[in-house]
């Protein structure tokens, strides 16, 4: 038996393992003190790969320092400042509550991820213009739900087009509401749920293929 | 492949090329590039590049045509590739899509239809693609660090100012008041529904990344939760959250009304951090709740809730989101495992106004701004999507329905 | 040590903000394009998080919870030790991996061999885990009670007629959504009877056009949300800056020259 197939048989042996143990968790007898301590132990081995996923962003850094890869001052930036802040927090009492680490939350990581995030609705607009193209595959009815819901949900264009300024739009106004509030309700999340219901379907099959040793 | 740099911008374009691919000018008297091997690299890794498109230098959109290869027979004859018909690039230098507005003909080849556009001369053309083009370079060799394509700078730029402008100038507020979801007023009745002291389960899922649109819409439930005297247990699933959820919770509640006793009188609220998402949330499910809250700017953290506590612990589920997150958990709410549903700016929105004042004073200037900001934003938007139709449709190229 | 005596307090909030602005201007700079300050700026960022992360595990998992338990009483009761062994054989184990991919050179050795197998238990145990609470969850808090939602609404008789359409058009296209999401017509369909292909692909067909148009819809309202970051984003640094004594000389400068 190879090891790639070891692994797989051994994966499906546990994932039974779980699955009964997760019938037994709801059975009434089961003891509180057993299932916290299941789901501790869990939370615990979560940390530890999580500490394990930064030692090996620090590794593969490192490696591109060695070698002299493009951009490797950078990769030096990056360790000393994870050194620095996993350090000064490590090394006071108040871990994260410290000021030195606060002060680095609200220098820098808070306004970093805000500005990160607020950048995405430059690369969606971009991708508005790319994809919601009455020519493109499925692009009439993207556009037409994309429509739909910026119809129902800003109220600039209800405000423009229910002015005096254009007397016919109040009488068309309120049904294509109502119609686009229908299609949002009915049909929109209609396929929505035939969505999550394939998700759960789709886990099924992959249970099942953990079960069979074929991941 | 044989390459002419653009004496004006020193963009390499292909050999036969009339006209530069990035900024217009005319290339038929510019020197010959070097081989391709002599080709600067490209300063985005490929890695980069992968993920992030747009920052390799070479991205020029799906609607760009590609510097295509010549093939190795045709090279080895002697024969010349057929010309691609000279661009009105990216018309507006990419906003729109490539067109061929002249189509040179090819001996026994097919030649493509011309567009009304085959009017305009090339030297006009040259002059709306230079006047549409990046500022004049005059570079020998091309820029160390390219930036990406002009066409999502124009979109940037667009978008950029049709949200910040209004905003900067106080541009008026639309009469009409955002649209009103199903789902805010139920959640509303079960935090009114509350006793004092209930018990109340808090799943901190959101950090510094998405806080400017979920304190809008925490807030109010937030400062509800406080008004009913509710006893908070929170946790958090993301490293960053306890760090948010002290901040924003030291501004909603300075009185440190929601925590239980043993923690009010600690220096910070405890928010306990747990990694590992859905695998550890059952853990959660062992502590008395009367209600549970879900401040999560991701649907999944919502739907990991109802799969693994709410069947264990049977408490009621009231999910406030970012509006991004509200259409995934729509259905959950219509099967009634959700008991109320409050999301975006608009269901922030709602659910101050069912609160009333004094609590909706503080957060109602800054909902205003959001009505202006998403108003005009979504009218820039339009504007994007039209042009982006109205370069298809320029380009007569209609792809599969 | 006190590392928090390097942050003189006086004038860290104030600096903190500039700092933070500079910060911000840099990672919104990467729109102009990809440059040397932009990429600085998110290296620091991600270094910065990391730390954090660290920081945050440490305190909230490890230190609070298991070293302590375990430091203040070893011994009561000994099943604790089991998890914090398991945790270490995975931290151990992993690192060991880590270094191998890095390219070190670690000498052959069963004890080593031994550790790695060991190790792959509980990274094994972790992933079968949460696999199964995923199956179980998707089956108990969605596939059931959807499907329920879906079958008794669909035809409730005696409901009014526009209600009982609306519902049969639902219950219609969820299923022809869900057809359309698990069925590739080239594979399943061909060798099908012809009234079969025929009736599926009009299924398929409508299927596709509910998915696209509730994608359409799905990505409208996510627009509203990230727009909803740049707008808060742009109040957010409009307000602290005028809180600023440099801020409020820009504000009249900036009331003087439009004649406010």
């Amino acid at each position: 038996m190879s090891a790639a197939a070891r692994t797989h048989w051994l994966l499906a042996l546990l994932f039974l393992l779980a699955l009964l143990l997760i019938g037994a968790e709801r059975l009434p007898g089961t003891p509180a003190s057993l299932r916290v301590l299941g789901f501790e132990t869990v939370l615990l081995l979560a940390g530890v790969s999580l500490l394990l996923g930064v030692v090996n962003v620090l590794a593969l850094h490192l490696r591109r320092i060695v070698l002299g890869q493009q951009d490797w001052p950078l990769s030096l930036l990056l360790i000393a400042v994870l050194i620095a802040v996993a350090g000064a927090g490590l090394l006071t009492p108040a871990g994260a509550a410290s000021p030195l680490l606060e002060w680095v939350f609200d220098a820098l990581i808070a306004p970093g991820q805000r500005a990160l995030f607020a950048l995405l609705v430059f690369f969606m607009a971009a991708a508005a213009f790319q994809f919601l193209r009455i020519g493109q595959r499925g692009g009439l009815w993207m556009l037409a739900g994309f429509l739909l819901l910026l119809l129902v949900q800003t109220p600039l264009p209800l405000w423009l087009l229910s002015q005096k300024q254009l007397p016919a739009a109040a009488s068309f106004l309120d049904p294509l509401t109502n119609a686009a509030r229908w299609l949002l309700d009915v049909p929109a999340m209609a396929a929505l749920r035939a969505v999550l219901l394939g998700g759960s379907l789709a886990w099924i099959v992959i249970g099942a293929r953990l079960l069979l040793g074929k991941p | 492949m044989a390459t002419v740099l653009c004496p004006h911008c020193g963009t390499p374009n292909r050999e036969g090329s009339h006209f530069c691919n990035r900024c217009g000018a005319a290339l038929l008297a510019a020197p010959h590039a070097t081989p391709p091997q002599q080709q600067p690299a490209s300063p985005a890794t490929p890695d980069r590049a992968a993920s992030q498109p747009w920052l390799d230098p070479g991205f020029v959109g799906e609607d760009d045509v590609p510097l295509e290869e010549e093939s190795a027979d045709q090279a080895l004859l002697g024969e010349q590739a057929p010309l691609p018909a000279p661009r009105l690039v990216s018309a507006l230098q990419g906003l729109l899509d490539p067109i061929r507005v002249v189509t040179i003909p090819q001996e026994g080849g097919e030649t493509e239809p011309s567009l009304p556009a085959t009017a305009l001369t090339a030297e006009k053309l040259r002059r709306v693609r230079s006047l549409m083009a990046e500022e004049p370079l005059v570079a020998s060799s091309p820029l160390p660090v390219p930036a990406p394509s002009l066409w999502l700078r124009w979109i940037f730029g667009i978008l950029a100012i049709g949200v910040a402008a209004p905003l900067l100038l106080g541009w008026p507020l639309p009469a009409d008041e955002p649209t009103r979801w199903t789902g805010v007023e139920p959640g509303f009745d079960s935090i009114q529904a509350l006793p004092s002291g209930a018990r109340v389960q808090l799943l901190w899922a959101f950090d510094s990344a998405t806080v400017g649109e979920m304190e809008l819409v925490s807030s109010p439930v937030l400062r509800h939760l406080a008004a009913r005297r509710a006893r908070v247990a929170a946790s958090s699933l993301l490293p960053a959250g306890p760090a948010t959820a002290q901040r924003l919770l030291s501004r909603i509640d300075p009185e440190r009304t929601l925590w239980a006793s043993p923690d009010r009188a600690s220096a910070v609220p405890s928010v306990r951090f747990l990694p590992g998402g859905a695998a550890v949330l059952p853990l959660l499910a062992a502590e008395p709740a009367d209600l549970a809250v879900l401040l999560a700017a991701q649907a999944e953290d919502v739907q990991h809730w109802l799969e693994q506590v709410a069947p264990r612990n049977r408490v009621p589920v009231l999910a406030v989101t970012a509006a991004g997150a509200d259409l995934p958990l729509r259905p959950y709410l219509e099967s009634g495992q959700l008991v109320g549903l409050v999301s975006g700016f608009d269901g922030a929105y709602q659910y101050n106004e069912l609160l009333g004042q004094p609590f909706a004073a503080a957060d109602i200037p800054l909902l205003r701004r959001q009505i202006v900001g998403q108003s005009y934003g979504a009218l820039t938007l339009l504007a994007i999507v039209l042009l982006g139709n109205f370069a298809a449709w320029l380009a007569g190229r209609p792809r599969e329905r | 040590m006190n590392v928090d005596a390097l942050l003189p307090a006086g004038w860290a909030a104030g600096a903190g903000l500039w700092v933070g602005f500079v910060f911000t201007l840099l990672i919104f700079s990467a729109l102009l394009g990809d440059h040397l300050l932009a990429r600085l700026a998110q290296y620091v960022l991600v270094g910065a998080l990391l730390g954090y992360t660290v920081v945050v595990t440490w305190q909230s998992i490890l230190a609070s919870t298991w070293v302590a338990a375990l430091h203040v009483e070893p011994w009561t009761p000994r099943w604790q030790w089991a998890p914090a062994a398991a945790a270490a054989i995975l931290a151990v184990a992993g690192l060991g991996r880590i270094l191998v991919q890095s390219g070190l050179r670690l000498p052959a050795s069963r004890w080593l061999e031994a550790l790695r197998l060991l190790g792959a238990l509980p990274a094994l145990g972790l992933a079968a885990v949460a696999a199964a609470l995923a199956l179980t969850g998707s089956i108990q808090g969605t596939l059931g009670p959807q499907f329920l939602h879906a079958a008794r609404n669909g035809l409730i008789w005696g409901a009014p007629w526009a209600m009982l359409a609306s519902n049969l058009v639902a219950l219609l296209v969820t299923a022809a959504a869900l057809v359309a999401l698990v069925t590739d017509p080239a594979q399943h369909l061909t060798s099908q009877p012809a009234w079969v292909q025929r009736l599926l692909r009009g299924w398929i067909w409508l299927g596709q056009r509910a998915l696209w148009l509730a994608a359409g819809a799905l990505f409208a309202r996510l627009f509203a949300s990230r727009l909803s970051l740049w707008v808060a984003e742009v109040t957010y640094w409009t307000q602290a800056i005028q809180s600023t004594e440099l801020g409020q000389q820009l504000e009249r400068g900036w009331r003087l020259w439009m004649g406010r």
